[in-house]
């Protein structure tokens, strides 16, 4: 079991060089060109890289049923548990207006007041936001006090920051002024398509979601005070809050936004619960992807 | 498990580390979406990335190998969205969580405490060790694990692994284990010649 050789005197003895070694560990060398002697490991290597079994994929479900469930949960910024569980469902429109709303809405409403945003994105931001309250309407008014931070704005409230931030973005595309103006270089623009699709790539399909799904700004006041009861962030959309349990896992690699302190008392998520979170997620899931139902869609016109 | 997080690097950062890979544009779609919380796309890194994740645990960890693959798939899911790289990034992400789930499992075992793959484990086997005298064609990818880890102290084993199971180059091997790149050659080199004059023995010379 232990080396029965000092290193140099086995380095030299080596049948081979660093790269022909490499070769043969990625299973790139072919047995029938391996060194003397080393066929038969390299066939050997080439059996454990061999294609997956079916046992390989037998978690599949649950593995995937978890993890799309915690992806969705989990925003730049940190939501209630009690808010998540409730709230979030199984459509990705829905549950990304969540995650970006607040930083989303504060971008927007910065941009808009400011007037900084270009005039389709200003008049679909003023049009949007007005709806919810908000007058930013060619940057006259002041803007909403609270709708920043803390005041739990809720789904709905945040829903429209993003449509309207939607609405200026295929105002854009419409007029093919998306790449001018520096619209694209906006807060608000920059924090929709990070936070809510991962990448200025899937901004369009993220968009004709949520237009096509996202409720009119009229119908939801009513509902909205469903959700409020639960306060969506107190406030700190974007610190890097390393708070969690769980940051040891995660420390690995440090994305630029750990945000996984949401995690403290969500089934799926405990480092020892993990399991057990993905084996119960379709529970979670049907929860949730009620709950979001009637938030989604009993605004529709 | 409660240690603090650790400023360690990027995934991205092993972007170039190894041998070049075209940006393989089926994952960098699926990761995109998988990042957006669709299923469909965590389905795709799922069925790429977990058969080796599973190979690995099952080698260094066997009985709870299917828990941990779970919750390193959980451990990504609570970071994915601020994931930035390419195919291999991921990988190497992946087997980072991965490898610190074995320790971490072995460490509340009470057993090794550096070394996450006591050899009773192996030895506890029916593994075909001997497949020189079968037919490789019926070695499974596992009995292949199995085999190159049966025969190889702790140490050979976690870099033969992460090597051939986990696909990574030399240095990323020494990032995660924390050991310079010539120290983790000398390590392969002594487990390759092993491995050979076991899977070989009248052949290898010296």
């Amino acid at each position: 079991m232990s080396p029965k050789r000092d290193s140099d005197d086995e380095m030299s003895r080596f049948p081979f060089d660093d790269d022909t070694a490499d070769r043969l560990l990625s299973g790139e060398l072919a047995p029938g060109d391996a060194p003397p002697g080393y066929a038969r490991l390299a066939e050997v290597v080439r059996a454990a890289q061999g294609p997956a079994s079916r046992s390989e994929l037998a978690m599949e479900a649950s593995v995937v049923a978890a993890v799309g469930e915690a992806v969705r949960s989990i925003p730049g910024i940190r939501p209630s548990p009690n808010r998540r569980k409730s709230m979030l469902g199984k459509l990705a429109s829905a549950k990304i207006a969540a995650i970006a709303a607040t930083t989303v809405l504060g971008g927007a409403v910065a941009a808009a007041a400011t007037g900084s945003l270009p005039a389709p994105a200003q008049h679909a931001a003023s049009v949007a936001l007005s709806q919810v309250g908000i007058n930013v309407s060619d940057g006259s008014h002041g803007h909403g006090k609270g709708h920043t931070h803390g005041t739990a704005p809720g789904l709905v409230g945040n829903k429209h920051a993003e449509y309207g931030l939607c609405q200026a973005y295929e105002a854009h595309v419409s007029a093919g002024t998306l790449a001018t103006g520096g619209w694209l270089n906006s807060t608000a623009f920059q924090t929709l398509a990070t936070e809510a699709t991962g990448g200025q790539a899937g901004l369009g399909a993220f968009c004709t979601n949520l237009l096509a799904s996202a409720p009119t700004a009229s119908n939801d006041a009513g509902e909205s005070g469903a959700d409020h009861g639960k306060p969506a962030n107190p406030g700190k959309s974007h610190k890097p809050s390393s708070a969690g349990t769980k940051a040891d896992d995660n420390g690995t690699t440090e994305p630029s936004e750990p945000s996984e302190s949401d995690n403290g008392s969500v089934p799926a998520q405990g480092e020892t619960h993990a399991t057990a979170g993905a084996h119960n997620s379709s529970v979670g899931t049907g929860a949730a992807s009620t709950a979001t139902a009637g938030v989604t869609h009993s605004g529709r016109p | 498990m409660s240690r603090g997080p650790e400023p360690e690097p990027r995934p991205g950062r092993h972007a170039g580390a190894g041998p070049a890979e075209q940006p393989d544009q089926e994952f960098l779609a699926a990761l995109e979406a998988a990042q957006a919380g669709q299923d469909w796309a965590v389905a795709v890194l799922f069925r790429r990335h977990n058969p080796r994740l599973l190979r690995y645990l099952r080698a260094q960890a066997p009985e709870v190998a299917e828990d941990l693959a779970s919750e390193v798939w959980m451990a990504m899911a609570r970071q994915l969205v601020g994931f930035e790289g390419d195919e291999r990034a991921f990988r190497a992400w992946m087997f980072t969580i991965a490898r610190r789930r074995v320790i971490q499992h072995w460490r509340q075992k009470g057993r090794r405490r550096t070394s996450p793959a006591p050899n009773e484990v192996f030895f506890d086997r029916a593994a075909p060790d001997d497949p020189s005298t079968e037919g490789l064609q019926a070695l499974s990818a596992q009995d292949a694990v199995a085999a190159l880890a049966a025969h190889l102290p702790p140490d050979q084993v976690e870099v033969v692994l992460l090597r051939v199971v986990a696909g990574l180059s030399v240095e990323e091997v020494a990032e995660m284990v924390g050991k310079s790149p010539g120290a983790v050659r000398v390590t392969q080199h002594r487990a390759l010649r092993r491995l050979a004059e076991h899977f070989s023995p009248e052949a290898v010379t010296g």
